[in-house]
């Protein structure tokens, strides 16, 4: 019998994915037989069982030749709910989280591969090392897939929008990884890895541990949240701790692509107008949040706790330091709003993207604008580019299934019996992958707080925010159209 | 094309000659009045707000005269007052000969700046409102028909009660005249400031100076009469299913009791309400025409009446599958008065809204977002938007797929052309945006001793967003410590301005209320913008 290879993008895909998850898992393996605290040996398994699934789909397909947007679509999203599963092999198999709540193993795999950084673990440092040192590197790679994806594939795809400032990013083309968008990648990730190097050796040198600081790296440069320390960064109760991750988070926080540019070609490369606007996010919400905290904070302790997390929600990092549940409801409110608008386009931030935002916002003034001058020509700008009509309807799109989910999603979460405001406010902080929620979900607590139906409604909006929406709300359509091109190309007798 | 069958003489000939009289009445004393010198569309605006409502407070006062109240002197000076300043202003302005949008927005905005002055002096004169903002907010609830007051209405005299009833009765016919009038006007040149898409309905009664609007507020009053005898009939005193009548058909929700319809406890009146808001969210031309031609099948041809009914099911079951009590008709009964107070924006309160599950009410306040139908005297968002965003977000899916797709955005059987769907759009992102300020603007009126938000639980954000909504929407009723008994007690004075600002954008709607204020703030504009910038750009910066 001649073992037939499937024509299938997202299986190959996914392959490869898995792939390059096991190669964590095998890292991890290695931390934990260091450390000793006896998660080595399961992670050594499930290093091997990811690894053989990654190679079964990789080599038992091959891609598919159509240029489908579908495809890619169905690929990106089926990649990354391989890796979640996957994922959650090494909480199981080490006996962290019991079989029983397997759906908790998952939902923390799910929250480090989104980037997103919330979790289910009560005591984290009880924790065995090797299996820490994988969950902060989920992150990693989630962070380094997004990467490639906001950046490559996405604009390809005409979804990210990002094809509109980036002169580096490529057109049009087809699915498979063309050497332009390879190219584009493997620079990205020079810099990605740089980046957390740099991170690592200055947070050791503020004076954490190796795997504290390289934990909190990985952390850092994925703007994902998660931390070796139950208290998350402020175990170390270091102004120069935080003064690093927060130097670290709001470089992460800004485009890749941009930091590659101005590196070639010097600092004038940041005078991008979504650059001015995430500066802009970022100073004006500090001031606003220590006015606002003025009167409930001593001074020093006020701007330090304000720019942290400030920071941190802003880059949808999520650290979570200061149990800001306890601070004024417009603090918090002005908190969910930056989990809605994000970062920039081309990090690894969630939210809806400052870019995006920009070009709705152009959007809606024009309207106000032609309310006076009704037949004025009014193209969209952002600085010298003029934004054709199709891109900037679909941002607009993209803004309306991102509310539109939110309120879905909060309104189930609550129907499963969360109280309202854990639920609209773990719904906005799982799309906008950041971490803490407001009411019950705090900084201080962890998401077991929420109904165990109501933990898959929030995975999926980890998920969907993460690839973009679109992806995910396609990926059916597109998989249905894979399934059936593969049942044809099925020898007849099995058909 | 068959020929239509004659239409049936539905409204007695008698009636519309009294109509055609008192609209005559009205011009003439319009070019009275408007003699002046300012060219000046928001300035006659402002006068014959004021010039109109003289008369209600005069009649206010002689009705309080009548009942013996305390209030007699209060509304009469108020009338005086509003009286002369109406006179004065609109003696001083004329009809400029070419109206722009620009002025037809500012004299939307500034005419209910009028209305809701005019309301707040006798709120002041009488000693109902202690000080001056909370006058502001009792007199924007009043104009804005939102169901939000800090005053127990058993401490008000039938003078003020009456008042604040017309002024919302008022207000509901006020939006049927922009409705009628307005709409046509800023056609393809502006925003609609009612839905954002004339429905085929609204389409069909294309306005012919003084039918359509005539034969609309006919429809309107006679609906009130009709709510009022069914109120009577249920089992109100007579007085107040006038007062409620008038509160339900303008879906404003104000009430005679502390306790709104829920004080009454009486199945009868609850259902006779639940049929009043039903109608009151509904589209005005729908009806008339529904009745013109004795077609009652045509309101469940309309695509937006049967998402109307449906989100009324659809919340109605919700809260009753999801409650953990026991499913009695009773609970029923309350839930789908619930979610028409809600849908209609009416507020009206039956019921302990405290104990309704947390997935129910959310749902209520989702449906208070979506609000009643377009061309209906509802606020809120409308449901006909809901629908042309849902149509674009299916065809920006779709392009995602099949990059080349020339996809039109259906609404029921018509199709919502570019422009306007632009239109809707960017009214969606700019009533987002004031929620969104409105929401930190209030939260933040919390701080410095007493209020919302001071302690910042759970409890405190979730009466922020849920009151920011219900204001923006002009329903009233929110949940946790500005809840539906309570109100606006909460509020401190910076909050009630907030409140009131939120409210009157509700209202007016996000873009007429932007341009004027970005109108009068023009000087300020200019000086901004031309110093930054050398060269002058026509470009949206």
């Amino acid at each position: 019998m001649t073992l037939r290879r499937i024509k299938s993008t997202p299986v190959r895909v996914a392959g490869v994915a898995l792939l390059i998850v096991s190669t964590g898992m095998a890292t991890s393996a290695v931390v934990g037989f260091i450390d000793g605290g006896g998660d080595g040996v399961a992670l050594l398994w499930s290093t091997v069982i990811t690894a053989v699934a990654g190679a079964a789909f990789l080599f038992g397909a091959q891609s598919g030749e159509r240029s489908d947007p579908a495809l890619s679509f169905a690929a990106v999203t089926w990649a990354w709910i391989a890796a979640s599963v996957a994922g959650a092999l090494p909480f199981l198999l080490t006996g962290v989280i019991p079989w029983r709540h397997a759906d908790n193993a998952l939902f923390e795999s799910v929250s480090g591969f989104t980037c997103t950084g919330s979790t289910i673990l009560g005591d984290i440092e009880a924790v065995p090392h090797g299996l820490l040192f994988f969950r902060q590197m989920t992150q990693w790679f989630g962070g380094m897939g997004l990467i490639v994806l906001a950046v490559a594939v996405l604009p390809a795809l005409k979804v990210g929008g990002l094809e509109l400032i980036d002169k580096e990013a490529p057109g049009p083309s087809t699915d498979r990884l063309t050497p332009r968008i390879r190219e584009t990648a493997a620079r990205l990730w020079q810099l990605y890895f740089g980046v957390t190097v740099a991170v690592s050796v200055a947070l050791l040198l503020t004076g954490m541990s190796l795997f504290d600081a390289v934990g909190h790296a990985f952390a850092v440069v994925a703007t994902g949240g998660f931390s070796t320390r139950a208290a998350s960064a402020g175990a170390f109760d270091s102004i120069a701790v935080e003064l690093v991750l927060i130097v670290g988070m709001i470089f992460c926080g800004a485009s890749f692509s941009l930091h590659w540019q101005a590196s070639r070609r010097g600092l004038k490369a940041y005078r991008v107008s979504e650059f001015n606007w995430y500066l802009w996010i970022l100073g004006g919400g500090f001031l606003l949040v220590v006015w606002l905290n003025s009167s409930q904070l001593a001074f020093a302790d006020n701007l330090r706790e304000s720019a942290f997390n400030v920071v941190t929600i802003v880059t949808s990092t999520g650290f979570g330091t200061s149990d800001f549940t306890g601070w004024s409801v417009s603090i918090q409110l002005i908190f969910v709003l930056m989990m809605l608008i994000g970062g920039m386009t081309g990090s690894t931030t969630g939210g809806m993207k400052i870019l995006r935002l920009q070009v709705v916002w152009r959007y809606a003034y024009r309207e106000v604008i032609r309310s006076r001058h009704p037949r004025a020509v009014l193209p969209i700008r952002l600085g010298s580019t003029v934004v054709p009509e199709q891109v900037a309807a679909r941002a607009v799109g993209f803004v309306l299934v991102y509310i539109g989910l939110i309120v879905i999603g909060g309104v189930v979460v609550s129907a499963l019996g969360s109280d309202p405001v854990s639920a609209f406010s773990g719904a906005v902080s799982a799309i906008g992958n950041d971490g803490p929620a407001l009411g019950k979900a705090g900084p201080h607590s962890n998401f077991l707080s929420y109904p165990r139906a109501a933990r898959p409604v929030l995975m999926g909006l980890m998920l969907a925010g993460r690839l973009e929406v679109f992806p995910t709300l396609l990926m059916f359509a597109a998989s249905a159209r894979q399934l059936s091109r593969i049942r044809g190309q099925l020898p007849s007798r099995v058909r | 094309m068959t020929p239509r069958p004659p239409a049936k003489p539905a409204i007695p000939s008698l009636a519309i000659r009294l109509v055609r009289f008192v609209y005559r009445v009205l011009a003439r004393s319009l070019s009275f009045f408007t003699g002046g010198r300012i060219e000046s569309a928001q300035g006659v605006t402002v006068g014959m707000v004021w010039v109109a409502t003289a008369p209600v407070l005069a009649g206010c006062a002689l009705v309080d005269l009548i009942r013996s109240g305390p209030d007699v002197g209060g509304l009469a000076a108020s009338a005086a007052i509003v009286g002369t300043g109406g006179v004065m202003v609109a003696r001083t302005c004329t009809f400029p000969r070419r109206v722009g949008t620009v002025q037809l927005f500012g004299s939307l905005v500034f005419g209910a700046f009028a209305a809701i002055f005019a309301v707040m002096v006798p709120h002041l004169l009488t000693g109902t409102a202690s000080s001056f903002d909370v006058a502001l907010v009792e007199a924007t609830a009043a104009i804005t028909a939102t169901n939000a007051s800090s005053i127990d209405p058993s401490d008000m005299s039938f003078g003020m009660l009456l008042l604040r009833a017309v002024a919302q009765w008022a207000a509901g016919a006020a939006v049927i005249v922009m409705v009628v009038r307005v709409l046509p006007l800023l056609g393809t040149g502006g925003l609609d400031t009612d839905g954002g898409v004339a429905t085929r309905a609204a389409r069909r009664l294309s306005p012919r100076v003084g039918g359509s609007l005539g034969r609309l507020l006919l429809l309107y009053v006679s609906l009130t009469g009709l709510v009022a005898i069914g109120y009577a009939a249920a089992g109100m005193p007579f007085f107040e299913s006038g007062l409620h009548a008038l509160t339900t058909m303008s879906t404003g929700g104000f009430s005679t009791q502390a306790g709104s319809i829920g004080a009454y406890s009486s199945a009868a009146i609850e259902w006779v309400a639940i049929g009043g808001m039903l109608i009151g969210g509904c589209s005005l031309p729908l009806i008339f025409l529904a009745l013109r031609w004795g077609e009652p099948q045509r309101l469940l041809k309309s695509l937006e009446f049967r998402l109307y009914l449906v989100l009324v099911a659809f919340a109605s079951f919700s809260i009753v599958v999801w409650s953990d009590s026991a499913i009695t008709v009773d609970a029923v009964r309350r839930a789908i008065f619930a979610s028409t107070s809600a849908v209609s924006t009416t507020g009206f309160v039956a019921g302990d809204w405290t104990t309704l599950p947390a997935g129910g009410q959310m749902l209520l306040v989702v449906l208070m977002v979506i609000g009643g139908m377009s061309a209906s005297v509802a606020g809120g968002f409308k449901a006909v938007r809901l629908v042309a965003l849902t149509g674009y977000v299916r065809r920006e899916l779709t392009r995602s797929l099949h990059t080349n797709a020339v996809q039109t955005v259906h609404l029921g059987r018509s199709s919502i052309s570019d422009p306007a769907m632009s239109r809707i759009v960017g009214d969606t992102v700019l009533s987002l945006l004031v929620l969104a300020a409105g929401l930190v603007a209030l939260a933040a009126t919390g701080l410095g001793g007493g209020g919302v938000g001071l302690t910042g639980d759970s409890l405190g954000a979730l009466s922020t967003v849920s009151f920011a909504v219900s204001a923006l929407s002009n329903v009233g009723p929110a949940f946790g410590a500005l809840g539906p008994t309570d109100h606006l007690s909460a509020l401190n004075p910076l909050g009630n301005v907030v409140a009131a600002g939120l409210m009157f954008v509700g209202r007016v709607s996000a873009t007429p209320a932007l341009v004027t204020a970005g109108v009068l703030l023009s000087p300020i504009r200019h000086r901004v913008l031309h110093r930054s910038r050398a060269r002058t750009t026509e470009t949206i910066r």
